[in-house]
């Protein structure tokens, strides 16, 4: 295994050195989370499917022009059905971004969440201590402090979905509608975009990732399992990570006029 | 963890046939070593993650395998590239200008005080020598000598010619020996 031309102390002392350092233990888990994500990734992508032209190589380059990816804290899986050839991933927080060599061919539906509760709905005026106390109520759920943004007032509806995991947060209706997410780092699901251009900056010094153009929003799950709702199309979207109490917040901010307009508001969202 | 080149084969073709379930072959032979490679290139506490996303990139890579290519100095190549990625990622949550913190960053990256405090004193610092090498050479002196790898899988986990290697691990000695010198 060693090939030494010479014998040279230092290197002796390194090989000891390498021998003597704790190993690491495997994840038990690891087969099973891995062959749940490939066997998930045959059936939607190109496995059995179109090959890549020339793979491994060339789509290891490809990564590497693609932005750097920040930690991975939430889990993500599961490529929606587009007929990309070569993936390229970002990710960032609970968020992976997938970036398409080909128009993802995608059609946008509506989400539905799983579980719905508490819900304020939206008269008009809001509500503001009812719209409060939804949210403590929606605090209490998942069991995290999260932040909104002050100057937004209360949401004229709050939902908790997938089981506890995320608040959703709306503020307005329609077109205009500011949708806020909060998951917490250890979370089973994240989300999956397919977005065309993604640009990095920061929130307070955390890395934060804008997405500015219209893309494919899913909901998915680390274990592979599909989500039954067909993704939909999400308007230009902020999303930052902010680490608190030793975990990671992932905060997506939707439907913000500008990337400017949504910075000031996640500024607002402090640790 | 025994290699055995035969039940690997078969089980990629296995996997070529259809049969994603024969991977598992693969992740078992192969996760020591990809565990150990993340977490000795700094991967810290995202070693498991970084070693899910090698197995499931070097998955979606086998279609265009040539018949007998060796798995694992690919895996191991996507095992680098993850913590590189991930070191960078780390960097860039400081303040960008801010070149002493994120100097920090880099060394604290590689070096968990915790889990090397049990180390005896010389290959402490060794370890922490090690851990303060400029990028490239700490790769190889980690591949070569921690790792044990050979030269030619070396070349393969980095991505670049055996001769490289051997020049860059001729540098990473000098330096290591300066920097040891010093101490």
């Amino acid at each position: 295994m060693r090939e030494m031309d010479d014998a040279d102390p230092l290197a002796e002392e390194l090989i000891d050195l390498g021998r003597a350092l704790p190993a690491p233990t495997v994840s038990p888990d690891l087969t099973a989370q891995v062959l749940a994500r490939v066997t998930a990734d045959e059936d939607v992508h190109v496995v059995g499917g179109a090959r890549p032209a020339t793979p491994g190589r060339r789509r290891w380059g490809r990564a590497k022009i693609a932005a750097s990816i920040g930690a991975l804290v939430g889990g993500l899986l599961l490529v929606p059905p587009v007929r990309a050839t070569v993936l390229d991933w970002i990710s960032l927080g609970g968020v992976r971004v997938q970036t398409p060599t080909t128009s993802a061919t995608g059609s946008p539906g509506t989400s539905t969440p799983q579980s719905v509760s508490p819900r304020v709905t939206a008269t008009s005026p809001v509500d503001e201590d009812e719209s409060l106390s939804a949210l403590k109520q929606a605090r209490t759920r998942v069991g995290l402090d999260f932040a909104v943004p002050a100057s937004l007032g209360g949401p004229t509806s709050i939902m908790v979905l997938h089981q506890g995991k995320v608040v959703e947060m709306t503020w307005g209706t329609g077109d205009s509608a500011l949708i806020m997410d909060v998951l917490t780092g250890s979370l089973d699901y994240g989300f999956l975009k397919s977005a065309r251009d993604v640009e990095w900056t920061d929130v307070r010094g955390n890395s934060a990732l804008w997405l500015p153009g219209d893309h494919d929003l899913q909901w998915i799950d680390r274990s592979g399992a599909t989500q039954t709702a067909p993704p939909r199309t999400a308007r230009p979207t902020l999303v930052w990570v902010v680490p608190k109490d030793g975990a990671d917040i992932t905060y997506r901010l939707e439907g913000a006029a500008t990337k400017q307009a949504a910075l000031a508001l996640a500024a607002e969202v402090g640790p | 963890m025994s290699e055995d080149p035969s039940a690997e084969a078969e089980a990629m073709d296995r996997i070529r046939a259809g049969d994603a379930s024969a991977y598992a072959v693969l992740v078992a032979a192969h996760a020591g070593i990809a565990t150990r490679l993340a977490w000795l290139n700094g991967a810290g506490g995202e070693a498991e993650d970084v070693v899910q996303e090698a197995f499931v990139k070097a998955y979606a890579a086998l279609p265009g395998f040539r018949d007998g290519a060796a798995f694992r100095p690919w895996l191991l190549r996507i095992v680098i590239n993850e913590t590189r990625n991930r070191q960078r990622a780390q960097e860039r949550r400081l303040r960008r200008d801010d070149a002493a913190a994120r100097l920090d960053a880099r060394t604290s990256f590689v070096r968990d005080p915790a889990e090397t405090a049990e180390l005896h004193d010389r290959h402490g610092r060794l370890y922490a020598a090690v851990s303060a090498l400029p990028q490239v050479y700490r790769e190889v002196v980690t591949c070569r000598y921690l790792m044990e790898l050979s030269e030619a899988e070396t070349a393969a986990a980095l991505d670049v010619a055996v001769g490289t290697v051997k020049s860059r691990l001729h540098r990473a000695m000098s330096v290591l020996r300066e920097e040891l010198a010093d101490a």
